[in-house]
């Protein structure tokens, strides 16, 4: 490309050669915009900065073997999990001192509301990728699953890795010996209806359809049945609305059922001895139950053997609406300070839609770019029961997330796992239905904290729980 | 009456047992987890002892996690805590010095201020000290910790205790009369004489260093730069046994034995300290302090 | 610079007590001294104290000051009127008076105890307790998590005495005050029983020994004559550890890692400061509660020095 712009070439030629020319180039540029913006940074002296996290490791290897010249560096942090917030405030730090010039480039991000919150004032620090990305590519995502990445003013600030959509996770031998060639239930009814079947015929036996008692049940019942908690409807606008029928259907459908020990047996059950996916007759979880919880495919006695746990398409919410919630799925973001943003969004291009990076994988995260979909089922699908359909499910699911679930800077997580948790697990347990108000509330200030105005009908939401609650 | 004298003795016994249990009963469950496995921790009698190959597995495990992180952050421990300790104790032995046997201008107002901000907890500072940090550049560097833990006003004040109290003030004098400059009667009278108090401060300054979770936590911001106590909550986080989350990818080990473990990594080089220093300390300089 | 909970401690003061009634210091300087060789020696430790005492206050001051319109105080009326600001210090006064009430009853009683005990006894027990003070910090946070946690406690069968199955059954909201004084008093307790073992130590043996030819045992002779005689300590136990306290952050934020939020990150006002400043990009309103944490803890340090004459200025 150089040689385009060498003066002495440059000058020999006559004023209609050179805007030809000129045109050429500059429709090769943006063509090739991604290539050759890799090119680049494989040959700039400045090497690119690019933050992951451990669980990303496979894909650096991978990326490094894709493009062995590459001039990249790569630094591990903790992925900003958990509410560190580690990119918050090394941002606001550097937006205070100055950018340094070893700032990252390009960040992984494993919670997936930072992005607008980075995006968006105070931060402003994320790169529009609307400018530098072909509308192909960022219409490549599964369903709606983008609006994480796009700021009230339709700006792109981030490409998504993986989807983490919930899916109904069913112990297919276990299921057929207890039911027969009964159809696994498609429905939050369905699944009740088992669970009372269970409890009447073998009863005692512990068996397990569902848990409220763990600290972000709320992505899977509130959001999986469109209940608006965290929903953004407008800039810097959340509406919080405990009464709609989306939260009064499922509080009212489970704490009706008459099922007990909806509460899980251990604290965090993930860790071994805790969670007995033999016990687990089916489960609504994300796709990533399915090894990292239920240890399918592990050998005895950490895991179940391959072929044990299968994954049907999640259940239609209350309201009759083929949506689903989700937990986790990462996040690639550019820096707006980066001094080589082409090359940046190039590379989180890479990094989101290659299959060379997607097909490595880690084993719990369903590429979000459709694409690359089949590749990661082929490859991980393989230890489920049905591996097919377990796959043909994954994809249903990350296409029906619902879009009316954040993304708000604060963790509707954390506001459960202080109201909620405590209630359904205590003893008496309390019930849904009796707790949405002071989780409603929780969120509520939360969202007045961080200086957004909250929408809702409901009297206790708008007293700030003095009447109605 | 003999019988009720008995009885308090009996009563007190039971009572400082039942306090030792709850003083010592964490420590011994902490030093016996590493030696089993997460799922024997979680099935077998809490203080049920494992085994030594166990121990040893555990140890690697949180040892090599993420290229020997914890390793970095016991560098990091280590380098923030004795380069805090050497600063405070350079600071405050001659201040003490000073204070105590010479006269200055502001000499008073100085052991005012010194008093007051010794009582001001310190975590009040942490924030104002990083936002100062920001405008000179430090924030990220070894001296944005360095620094803080080397202002030690209580370590000025136990050597303005000490100074005041165990130096003869002949010697000074005979020392000044026989023509050695101020700084000759510092270094070759009182110095010799203040080994004691350079551990005391050095005893303090070196703890309260070592276990510093604020100030460390909001002046780093790479995970090679955080020392044992910020890193230890990171451990936490990623660990499948905490956050579910966490499982995701191939990469977790830290489960609860390895946690275990990199507690007591983390405590190690303390109570191994505080051991040492027991008898000085707890039996004797504490507990004569306050006889006349 | 230390935070751990009781952050002057009781140890380290007792250790400063050291010869705090001698006579002999001078006021004049002795003969042939110069001046200025005071400054010199003193000269790190000023540089230090205007840098990371002075400097930071006043900037920080600077900044709750700093508003759009100006200089004002519009920084603090906003803090405060979060939603979480009262909550954060109600939550905190709690913990405060669950902590102080039953510390003092506690050091005060096992001192007692131990100090009635053959040396070698006493000592052993001293140090027994002392000893958590080792692990002050982040490390006693996870230490205590798996106590509370009834499938790996020791204690689980107090805990399953509560009903209590699951982490999440110990660590519920109305729990956490009670949780965080347990910590507090595993890590600070030690120490002062140190410090009241010393302080009876000071007790001069002949009114013990006049109290018990007069017939009082041992339970009177600790209420009437030995405990009066160390109240002096146990105030200054209690205002440290009260200035100490306000300051709570590391054991409610690794708590609230740990539950995943069930210890809301805004728990404690610290916490509050913190993630105004580092997570919403808001550093003057974090300076105000900042401030507002200074303010107390300089006033109570303020009492000491000046109506507690704990030190005595030459």
């Amino acid at each position: 490309m150089n040689s385009f712009f060498n003066v002495r070439s440059w000058r020999g030629r006559s004023l209609r050669t050179r805007v030809a020319l000129t045109a050429v180039v500059v429709a090769g540029v943006a063509l090739a915009a991604p290539a050759a913006s890799v090119a680049t940074a494989a040959k700039s002296s400045k090497p690119l900065v690019v933050w992951i996290d451990t669980s990303r490791i496979p894909y650096e290897n991978a990326y490094m073997k894709a493009n062995p010249k590459a001039n990249i560096k790569w630094v591990i942090y903790n992925g900003n999990e958990n509410g560190t917030g580690v990119l918050q405030s090394k941002f606001a730090l550097w937006n205070r001192i100055g950018w340094p010039s070893n700032a990252p480039d390009v960040m992984f991000d494993s919670q997936n509301y930072d992005a607008v919150q980075l995006g968006t004032a105070p931060y402003n620090d994320l790169l529009n990728l609307k400018n530098y990305l072909p509308k192909s590519v960022l219409k490549g995502y599964a369903g709606k699953s983008m609006s994480a990445c796009t700021t009230p003013s339709g700006e792109v600030v981030c490409l998504r890795n993986d989807t983490a959509a919930d899916v109904l996770w069913v112990n297919q031998g276990l299921y057929t010996s207890l039911f027969g060639t009964a159809p696994v239930p498609t429905t939050w009814g369905g699944i009740v209806a088992d669970g009372q079947a269970l409890q009447k015929n073998h009863p005692g036996a512990g068996y397990i359809v569902g848990d409220i008692g763990d600290e972000f049940d709320d992505d899977f019942l509130y959001w999986g049945n469109g209940c608006p908690l965290d929903d953004v409807v407008g800039p810097n606008t959340v509406e919080i609305d405990p009464t709609q029928p989306g939260c009064k259907g499922i509080d009212s459908l489970l704490d009706n059922s008459g099922l007990e020990g909806n509460a899980i047996t251990d604290t965090y059950v993930f860790a071994a001895g805790g969670f007995p996916a033999a016990k687990v007759v089916m489960m609504v979880g994300p796709l990533w139950y399915g090894t990292a919880v239920f240890e399918n495919g592990k050998a005895a006695p950490d895991g179940v053997p391959n072929g044990t746990m299968a994954a049907y398409a999640p259940p239609v919410s209350v309201r009759n609406a083929h949506i689903t919630g989700a937990l986790g799925g990462g996040l690639w973001l550019v820096s707006s300070h980066s001094t080589q943003p082409a090359a940046a969004a190039a590379f989180a291009e890479f990094m989101s839609t290659s299959p060379k990076i997607q097909k490595v994988g880690v084993d719990a995260g369903l590429p979000d770019y459709v694409a690359d979909q089949a590749g990661y089922v082929s490859k991980f699908g393989s230890v489920f029961a049905d591996p097919t359909g377990t796959g043909k499910a994954w994809e249903t699911a990350a296409a029906e997330v619902w879009n009316g679930w954040g993304p708000t800077p604060w963790s509707t997580d954390a506001a459960w796992a202080s109201t909620v948790v405590p209630a359904v697990t205590a003893t008496p347990p309390s019930t849904l239905g009796k707790s949405i108000n002071s989780f409603a509330l929780a969120l509520a200030n939360d969202a007045r904290l961080a200086g957004w105005t909250v929408k809702s009908s409901s009297r206790c939401i708008n007293s700030n729980g003095s009447s109605g609650c | 009456m003999l019988a009720r004298r008995y009885a308090f003795r009996i009563i007190a016994i039971l009572v400082l047992l039942l306090f030792t249990v709850f003083f010592f009963g964490p420590v011994v469950w902490l030093l016996i987890a590493p030696t089993k496995t997460d799922s024997q921790i979680i099935n077998k009698a809490p203080l049920a002892f494992g085994s030594f190959t166990t121990f040893g597995r555990t140890f690697r495990d949180v040892t090599s996690y993420e290229g020997n992180l914890v390793l970095t952050w016991l560098k990091n421990s280590a380098i923030y805590a004795f380069g805090g300790t050497a600063l405070a104790v350079l600071a405050a032995i001659p201040s003490g010095y000073g204070l105590a046997l010479t006269r200055f201008a502001g000499r008073r107002a100085l052991l005012a201020i010194t008093l007051v901000v010794m009582i001001v907890p310190g975590t009040a500072l942490v924030l104002p000290l990083f936002l100062e940090a920001n405008t000179v550049h430090l924030v990220g560097t070894v001296w944005s910790i360095i620094l803080p833990f080397g202002f030690f006003p209580f370590g000025v004040y136990l050597a303005y205790i000490y100074f005041s109290t165990t130096i003869p003030k002949d010697l000074l004098g005979a020392a000044r009369i026989d023509g050695a400059g101020e700084w000759g009667v510092f270094w070759r009278i009182a110095l010799p004489l203040a080994v004691p108090v350079v551990g005391l401060v050095g005893f303090f300054s070196f703890v309260a260093n070592w276990n510093n979770y604020y100030l460390p936590f909001v002046m780093t911001y790479d995970n090679s730069q955080y020392p044992l106590q910020v890193g230890l909550p990171i451990l936490l986080g990623s660990s499948p046994s905490i956050n579910p989350v966490a499982a995701t990818g191939g990469q977790a080990l830290i489960y609860r034995p390895e946690l275990a473990m990199a507690t007591l990594i983390a405590i190690a080089p303390v109570l191994l300290v505080f051991l040492f220093a027991q008898r000085t300390l707890v039996s004797g300089m504490l507990a004569g302090s306050t006889k006349e | 610079m230390t935070d751990h909970l009781a952050t002057v401690t009781p140890a380290e003061h007792a250790s400063a007590r050291r010869g705090r009634r001698t006579r002999g210091l001078r006021e004049r300087p002795p003969a042939g001294t110069s001046r200025s060789a005071g400054y010199f020696f003193v000269a790190i430790y000023v540089v230090l104290l205007a840098c990371l005492g002075i400097a930071p206050t006043i900037y920080a001051i600077s900044l709750a000051l700093q508003t759009p319109n100006g200089l004002g105080f519009a920084n603090f009326v906003n803090s405060y009127d979060l939603p979480q600001f009262i909550p954060a210090f109600k939550h905190v006064l709690m913990f405060e008076a669950i902590w102080l009430v039953s510390q003092s009853v506690l050091v005060v009683l096992l001192a007692l105890m131990v100090h009635n005990l053959a040396r070698r006894v006493s000592s052993a027990f001293r140090f027994i307790f002392y000893l958590p003070g080792a692990m002050a910090g982040a490390a006693s946070v996870v230490i205590w998590l798996f106590m509370f946690t009834p499938t790996t406690s020791p204690f689980s069968f107090l805990l399953h005495a509560l009903h209590y199955t699951l982490l999440a059954n110990t660590v519920t909201p109305n729990n956490l005050p009670v949780l965080f004084a347990i910590m507090a008093f595993w890590t600070g307790a030690g120490g002062w029983i140190v410090v009241m073992h010393g302080a009876l130590n000071n007790v001069p043996t002949e009114l013990i020994e006049a109290a018990e030819i007069d017939g009082s045992n041992v339970l009177q002779t600790a209420l009437r004559i030995k405990l009066p005689l160390i109240r002096k300590w146990v105030v200054y136990m209690l205002v440290l550890s009260f200035a100490a306290g306000m300051q709570l952050f590391v054991e409610p934020q690794i708590l609230g890692i740990a539950t995943g939020g069930e210890v809301p990150p805004q728990w404690s006002p610290n916490q509050l400061a913190y993630y105004l400043a580092f997570q919403l990009d808001r550093f003057n309103e974090a300076a105000a509660i900042s401030v507002d944490l200074l303010v107390l803890g300089v006033i109570v340090a303020v009492i000491i020095v000046w109506r507690g004459r704990l030190f005595e200025v030459q």
